[in-house]
């Protein structure tokens, strides 16, 4: 062999050999089982979330301990645990642990630390296999929801000492209102189509006191919260679970440990005149559904890691006429196989500002959000959004970005709709678009200023002939590099637990005395009309709340 | 105007690794490589098989500029040309070897939510 044909071979060994070390490095060619669908379950200190989880026959659920506690997971039939799949009774923080579930059935569980093994009291929560029917502990049966009110109301405390006994105690159609005064619980609600109301939105506050997991989770269909505020909780504000029509009226939830007003698989609801600040994750979040009909409308989501969040959150999904500043990332739209039913999609932005995105260290925020941070609109791995008319800037990197995502698959973000924006005050660019197979998606008549890669909206304009130059690889490599860091720990975040309290809030009209509405039916109730929301500016819309 | 490079704001040292090293250093591989390929293209006395290494080198990024500077260059030494590829593929590939190790691994399920 000659020294030349040598130095070849070494050459190409070198870069095989080098390839292989990235790859091997980068965690690629791992062997897995592939459940057939999975939904993930954070740990907090001390509950589940979301606690009721459905998932299909041979799918699976993972744990993650996003709490500062050690904590795990037992079946209660003892089936299952999170011990014998992770090899260690204790998760620290940050540990995950993966459990696929084969057979059909109901499996409630608990934390052996934190609960009682009977999985009645403490942090327990059940997983739900299949298309089984499920009645929550606790609840009257399987009750229907009603389409009309029955005009009893339950007041409490007048008639009832708590908000927990005022609900367990309502029938559907009826209205439990609660009076002025500082509630120290943590309520769930299974009947259906009762509707939970506060005489004061500023003076009804159910305060968590940074121990208790939720203000109010709902697992039951048709119920409306309305005209109150859940602060200082560990997980969530409020909360609509697994269930078909929910509303919540103007809500005011601020310093909670994951989400402001969250709902997931729930589907045909309604969050409007509602804020949201000091949230880790997002303000206000809405996961797996499809199709969701579900709508936001005049919310303002502030000081938060993102103003709103849709995970896998699809068809018939909109968010208009809102408002989400200083928060760490405006509006995201994501895809994970974390959540069933992937990719999100079709999700609707009209009409929004979306102003100094991870500008300030005011918002709250955690690990994951900083990924993100800074960018106004991102559309990450998610498929035919439309994006119109908002009003995006001072966004500290993109205003609007387009890139994919890799989570156990690979998601391209396409088929985006981006038209008609007003971006401006980016300080990397205002529209962006990267990764492999970013394509099919049409920028036109925003006004902006500067676009990566150039041309984006010039040779990608909607309606017309599209040139190859959809993306390029230095919006991921961004994400990369945030990532890398965040990884090696140099990232800082304010906690959620010292954010400033929000200004009052504006009441509901007619107060206690309002119409009471089941949430039944609410998307078909709506009558959006998406063509009279015109491009908002800052003057035009309410000001902000100051913190 | 673009910030600078396309970096994310703040410019870190990690924002730096990887839109400079992994993102704008192939492309100057590469033009580096099809420069000094198509000059040697140019130089060389035989027409032999120019228009194809000529459209290898431009169609095939870094690969086509680095297997004809390896394997077909004339005019150059060899020295010189297995330190151009070789060299420029160390600064390319540790780098990226090193990125992939920083990024790659599990971060939490939700880390792009």
């Amino acid at each position: 062999m000659s020294q030349s044909a040598r130095l070849v071979g070494c050459s190409a060994k070198f870069v095989m050999c080098s390839l292989w070390l990235a790859l091997a490095l980068g965690g690629c060619g791992k062997s897995e089982v592939k459940p057939t669908g999975t939904v993930l379950v954070s740990m907090a200190d001390n509950s589940y979330s979301p606690a009721i989880v459905h998932v299909p026959v041979g799918g699976s659920v993972v744990f993650i301990n996003a709490g500062r506690n050690d904590h795990n997971a037992f079946a209660v039939d003892k089936s299952w645990s999170s011990e014998k799949a992770f090899g260690n009774i204790k998760m620290r923080p940050d540990d995950m642990s993966e459990i696929v579930f084969p057979k059909e059935g109901i499996y409630p569980f608990y934390c052996s630390f934190h609960a009682t093994p009977d999985g009645k009291a403490g942090m327990v929560g059940v997983v739900i296999v299949g298309n089984v029917e499920y009645t929550p502990p606790g609840s009257r049966g399987i009750l229907a929801a009603v389409e009309s009110a029955t005009g009893v109301t339950r007041r409490v405390p007048q008639d009832y000492p708590t908000i927990q006994n005022g609900v367990d105690a309502a029938n559907p159609g009826d209205l439990v209102l609660i009076d002025k005064g500082e509630y120290t619980e943590s309520v769930f609600v299974t009947t259906p189509s009762i509707t939970l109301r506060g005489v004061d939105r500023n003076a009804v506050v159910l305060d968590g006191k940074f121990e208790l997991g939720t203000g109010i989770m709902v697992g039951g269909n048709g119920v409306a919260i309305e005209n109150m505020t859940a602060r200082n909780y560990t997980l969530n504000g409020f909360y609509w679970t697994a269930v078909r029509g929910f509303r919540g009226s103007y809500l005011t939830a601020y310093n909670n440990g994951d989400y402001g007003i969250y709902a997931f698989g729930s589907t045909d609801g309604l969050f409007e005149h509602s804020y949201a600040s000091g949230s880790p994750d997002s303000a206000f979040y809405v996961g797996q559904c499809a199709p969701c009909r579900v709508v936001l409308n005049d919310v303002i989501g502030e000081y938060s890691g993102l103003g709103y969040s849709g995970t896998n959150s699809s068809g018939d999904m909109y968010i208009v006429n809102s408002r989400f500043t200083h928060n760490r990332s405006g509006i995201s739209t994501s895809t994970f196989d974390i959540e069933l039913s992937p990719p999100g999609r079709d999700t609707t932005i009209i009409g929004n500002v979306i102003s100094d995105s991870g500008l300030d260290d005011e918002a709250a925020g955690f690990y994951a959000t900083e990924t993100l941070a800074g960018n106004g609109i991102a559309l990450v791995g998610t498929h035919n959004n439309h994006v119109e008319r908002n009003y995006v800037v001072r966004s500290r990197n993109n205003g609007i970005v387009v890139v994919p995502i890799l989570d156990r698959h690979y998601w391209p973000s396409t088929g985006h709709v981006i038209r008609n924006n007003t971006v401006l005050g980016s300080g990397r660019a205002d529209l962006a678009a990267g990764g492999f197979g970013t394509i099919g998606n049409c920028f036109s008549a925003n006004v902006y200023r500067s676009s990566l890669p150039w041309g984006l909206e010039a040779l990608n304009g909607c309606g017309k002939l599209r040139l190859p130059v959809a993306s390029d690889l230095s919006s991921d490599m961004t994400f990369f590099g945030a990532i890398a860091q965040i990884r090696a720990g140099r990232f800082t975040v304010s906690d959620y637990r010292t954010r400033p309290t929000p200004l009052a809030q504006v009441n509901i009209p007619g107060g206690a005395d309002a119409r009471v509405i089941p949430a039944v039916h609410v998307f078909a109730d709506l009558k959006l009309d998406l063509d009279a929301i015109k491009t908002p500016h800052e003057a035009s819309q309410k000001p902000l709340a100051k913190l | 105007m673009p910030s600078l490079f396309s970096l994310a704001i703040p410019i870190t040292a990690f924002q730096i690794w990887f839109v400079v090293y992994l993102y704008l250093l192939p492309f100057l591989l590469y033009a580096t490589w099809a420069s000094l390929a198509i000059m040697d293209l140019g130089e060389r006395a035989d027409d032999t098989g120019r228009v194809r290494w000529g459209a290898l080198v431009i169609l095939v990024p870094l690969v086509g500029g680095a297997w004809y500077l390896l394997t077909a260059a004339k005019t150059l030494k060899r020295s010189s040309r297995f330190a151009i590829v070789i060299s420029g593929l160390f600064v390319w590939l540790l780098p990226l070897a090193i990125g992939l190790w920083l990024a790659g691994g599990p971060l939490g399920p939700k880390a792009l939510s």
